[in-house]
């Protein structure tokens, strides 16, 4: 054996050594964040968290801070853990809909809102379906937005569905511990963390966003609003949008969901027509309607010629060309509830919600199974309702902060 | 694989200890080590191209032996034709069929002839044009007798796809290169150490300052006509520096990784913005790539030897434009090429493009007013030059320069790029008269780590997660 190749050898192991001694307290402290945020159920992945729902008696809050939200890859995996027979589908605005609404099929409810958040989306659903690659429900519960008609908004192969979990993306890892090295939100999940190594089997949470204000999906999909804002209504007992900013400076401004360019665009209707009629002839059968707007929204909307122009053709066009199509469409305009019902300009609350699903159940074809749902026992919690936003005001935790999360 | 990726970071140390370990066996055995390396890194890209680079390379291997064996010329000419027209033709199908036939059929149209010619939708296949180039240089060498072929397939094979520098060179000459291949490596700490300080700054170049700037620069020509003059020269500022330190961070980190495994790569950038003229800067800028040029394009076509003055200018231009083509099929890095030449071409009628070999204010802290103005004349050109380099197509980059010029000056708006700009600059200034911008090997131990870990800290922060890929690569 030549001696300069052993020399060689010993000379590039030192500097592997040397670089492992140099990289170490990096890895250290990258390794710390990691388990923290792992700790905290911030890096769980989806699956592991829709596991954990799905056979937990208690009820266990998830949402993610740090890392991206995700909401369509965490409901199709619940989805396919629970293969629940009634699904609610939609954006943020449908997430009120909670499991005892559907009693005695509460067992059989699943809360997929912020799943769909555009035609492509339901259409790429309508498609994992028919792969058999998520259970297909009985009934599909559709809250429909106007944006998703505008002609900007992203096509068919670009769903959030088929995203992969950002729990196995190295980048959003490292992206999660600059947020906490920047010094936004340390405190808190050095305290999170505190309280878990104290109490590793207690778990009433996983992500950061419990821990920081008491919000996230409950074990049926349904989202969990902070505990300080119906605090605050019962202080307070008015309409004000909480949402930020406000939906009614969105629809003024014409930003976010109400930016231009905005017209109904035949494309996006028939991707999305094309997905519901996927789905109706697959025997689901499908109920659709469009979620409410506070009032003061709603007059804004009216105010702008040409947001008014795309809500009336969702009205008047879309809403027909559906039910022709085979579903049941449920007209909300007549229902008249007070902005009191409202958590902001268009997220109803569950209470709301509540009376969405009285209004369904009238509306029903006599095959339904949601014709099995009491709506007496229904309209009793309803009528038994704390405050116009919640059944029940719930007790604030000790751990949470005051910041709020934006749920869109 | 890209450089920037978690895989690479896995892959690189995997390699480097096998590599390693393998030398007590046999020379062989590594070089089969790294072909593998080298085959498995470019077929994480698309397996599929791995046969163009094996065809490549048997074709340049068998040619070389045949050149050997041979010494009437005619035969030899021949031989070298069939390796230039493979070369050519593997580059040329996949890279540029897809432009001549556009072109022809926009030329037939606007002779008013209605033309159905066939296209097809090609892929390109990642660093066809560096490996194709380094492949033909090697028959090149050999039919000019300046080196003589090896019998050793594996050591060629290697030599074709080593892969620090397979996808974006530097490209590398066999009789520099290929000898490497041939004898045993000798692990020199020193210069493995400087080769990791070369992939560190490699790394901060790319993805704190080059991909940070990518967005703006993204953003101001997409949109340039919503944008005042200030912006639009922003807009090339942040360009010049993202392809600089795109670039040449891959190259500093192909050059710091051959270096982990014994190997000495030419140098590809020496700090090109720092040049007081245009000759100056392309003695900077791709070295690699200029000096095949000259070697091989500019100087068979007759240089600047024994030609008339106009021989000489109309071959200086030719080479231009046929290295801006080399970038892209499009006219866009046609025109980028001629405008280069025709920057050039003055200095060489006046006889004064070699005059700066040494770098700016050498043993001096600042440069003169001179100087000073002489760098701002050649950024000032070479700016312009980018725009046709980034722009999209010719009426693009028209509408971009003319708006930069007659549009006006308001706040200023997407300043968010300049501290980027200005890190690089003072950090490339201050160590001008080094191989690269981390030699700090006689600095310290402790000022050495605090960079390093301040290096490492703004990569961190401030560093694009995304895994953009190296812009060199679609060329």
């Amino acid at each position: 054996m030549h001696p300069e190749f052993d020399r060689n050898m010993s000379q590039a192991m030192q500097l592997l050594r040397r670089f492992c001694f140099f990289v170490s307290p990096l890895l250290i402290l990258l390794s710390l964040g990691e388990w923290m945020l792992w700790t905290a159920g911030e890096t769980w992945p989806v699956s592991k968290v829709a596991g954990l729902q799905q056979h937990s008696q208690a009820e266990i809050l998830y949402s993610r801070t740090l890392l991206s939200q995700q909401f369509g890859i965490y409901k199709l995996a619940s989805i396919r853990r629970a293969e629940p027979a009634i699904v609610v589908v939609g954006s943020s605005r449908v997430m009120q809909f909670r499991d005892f609404m559907f009693a005695p099929l509460d067992d059989a409810f699943y809360n997929a809102g912020g799943m769909i958040e555009s035609a492509s989306d339901l259409d790429t659903y309508a498609d994992l379906i028919l792969a058999g690659e998520v259970p297909k429900p009985q009934v599909l519960l559709i809250g429909i937005d106007i944006w998703w008609f505008k002609p900007k908004l992203a096509r068919a192969s670009d769903s959030r569905l088929n995203d992969s979990d950002d729990a196995y993306h190295m980048g959003a890892h490292i992206e999660a511990l600059k947020t906490v090295s920047k010094g936004k939100h340390t405190a808190e999940l050095l305290t999170e963390t505190r309280r878990r190594w104290q109490s590793p089997q207690q778990r009433e949470w996983v992500g950061f966003s419990p821990a920081l204000n008491g919000s996230g999906f409950r074990n049926d999909g349904s989202w969990q609003y902070p505990a300080e804002l119906y605090r605050d209504f019962v202080r307070s007992p008015q309409f004000i949008d909480r949402e930020s900013p406000p939906v009614v400076e969105r629809i003024r401004s014409r930003s976010s969901q109400f930016s231009p360019t905005i017209e109904y665009d035949e494309h996006q209707v028939k991707v999305f027509k094309g997905g519901l009629e996927k789905l109706i002839a697959h025997d689901i059968e499908v109920i659709a309607f469009l979620p409410p707007f506070s009032s003061e929204s709603l007059n804004a909307i009216r105010l702008h010629p040409e947001l008014q122009r795309l809500l009336s053709d969702c009205e008047n066009r879309l809403l027909p060309q559906l039910k022709r199509a085979g579903v049941t469409v449920v007209p909300l305009n007549q229902m008249d509830l007070s902005d009191e019902y409202m958590i902001d300009g268009f997220h109803p609350s569950e209470v709301y919600v509540a009376q969405i699903v009285l209004e369904i159940s009238k509306q029903l074809p006599s095959d339904s199974i949601l014709n099995q749902v009491d709506s007496k026992q229904l309209n009793q919690r309803i009528s038994t309702a704390e405050i116009p936003l919640a059944f029940f005001v719930p007790a604030v935790q000790e751990t949470q902060s005051h910041s709020r999360p934006n749920i869109e | 694989m890209l450089f920037n990726s978690f895989a690479f970071a896995v892959f690189l140390p995997l390699v480097f200890i096998c590599y390693w370990a393998l030398q007590r066996r046999s020379l062989r055995a590594q070089n089969v080590l790294l072909l593998v390396a080298s085959y498995f890194f470019y077929g994480c890209w698309d397996w599929r191209f791995l046969g163009l680079i094996a065809f490549s390379s048997a074709v340049d291997y068998v040619i070389g032996i045949k050149l050997d064996a041979t010494e009437k010329s005619a035969s030899r000419k021949r031989w070298l034709l069939i390796s230039v027209a493979v070369n050519l033709g593997v580059l040329g199908f996949f890279k540029y069929y897809g432009f001549f036939v556009e072109s022809l059929a926009e030329g037939m149209e606007s002779l008013g002839i209605q033309a159905n010619l066939p296209t097809l939708r090609i892929i390109l296949p990642v660093g066809i044009s560096f490996y194709t180039f380094q492949s033909l240089s090697y028959t090149i060498d050999i039919y000019r007798r300046q080196i003589r072929p090896t019998h050793d397939a594996l050591a060629f094979f290697t030599f074709v796809s080593f892969f620090p520098q397979l996808v974006a060179g530097p490209i590398e000459r066999a009789s520099h290169l290929l000898p490497q291949f041939l004898s045993p490596r000798h692990f020199d700490t020193g210069l493995a150490k400087d080769g990791l300080r070369q992939i560190l700054w490699g790394l901060f170049k790319k993805i704190v300052i080059a991909d940070n700037l990518a967005g703006l620069v993204e953003n101001i020509f997409v949109n340039y006509k919503d944008y005042d003059a200030s912006v639009l020269f922003l807009g090339t500022l942040y360009f010049a520096i993202q392809i600089y330190c795109d670039f040449s961070g891959y190259s500093d980190i192909a050059i710091g990784t051959a270096r982990l495994f014994g190997f000495d790569l030419m140098r590809n950038f020496a700090y090109p913005y720092f040049s007081r003229d245009i000759g100056e800067f392309w003695r900077r800028w791709h070295i690699s790539l200029s000096t095949w040029f000259r070697d091989y394009v500019y100087i068979p076509l007759g240089g600047s030897q024994g030609v008339s003055r106009w021989h000489h200018f109309s071959v200086l231009l030719i080479t231009f434009v046929i290295s801006g083509f080399w970038h892209g099929a499009n006219w866009t890095f046609i025109v980028w090429g001629l405008l280069n030449g025709l920057f050039y071409l003055p200095l060489v009628v006046s006889n004064k493009h070699k005059r700066h070999q040494e770098i700016v204010a050498q043993g001096r802290w600042l440069p003169s007013l001179r100087e000073t103005f002489q760098i701002s004349m050649t950024f000032a050109f070479t700016l312009m030059a980018w725009v046709f380099f980034r722009a999209d197509s010719l009426t693009h980059a028209v509408d971009y320069l003319t708006r930069m010029t007659t549009a006006g000056w308001s706040s200023p708006q997407m300043i968010r790029g300049i501290p980027y700009v200005t890190v690089l600059l003072i950090a490339e200034w201050i160590q001008r008269e080094k191989p690269h911008t981390l030699s700090i090997a006689s600095a310290p131990v402790f000022v050495r780590w605090t960079i390093y870990y301040c290096v490492i800290g703004a990569i961190f922060l401030f560093g694009k997660t995304g895994h953009v890929p190296f812009i060199y690569f679609q060329f």
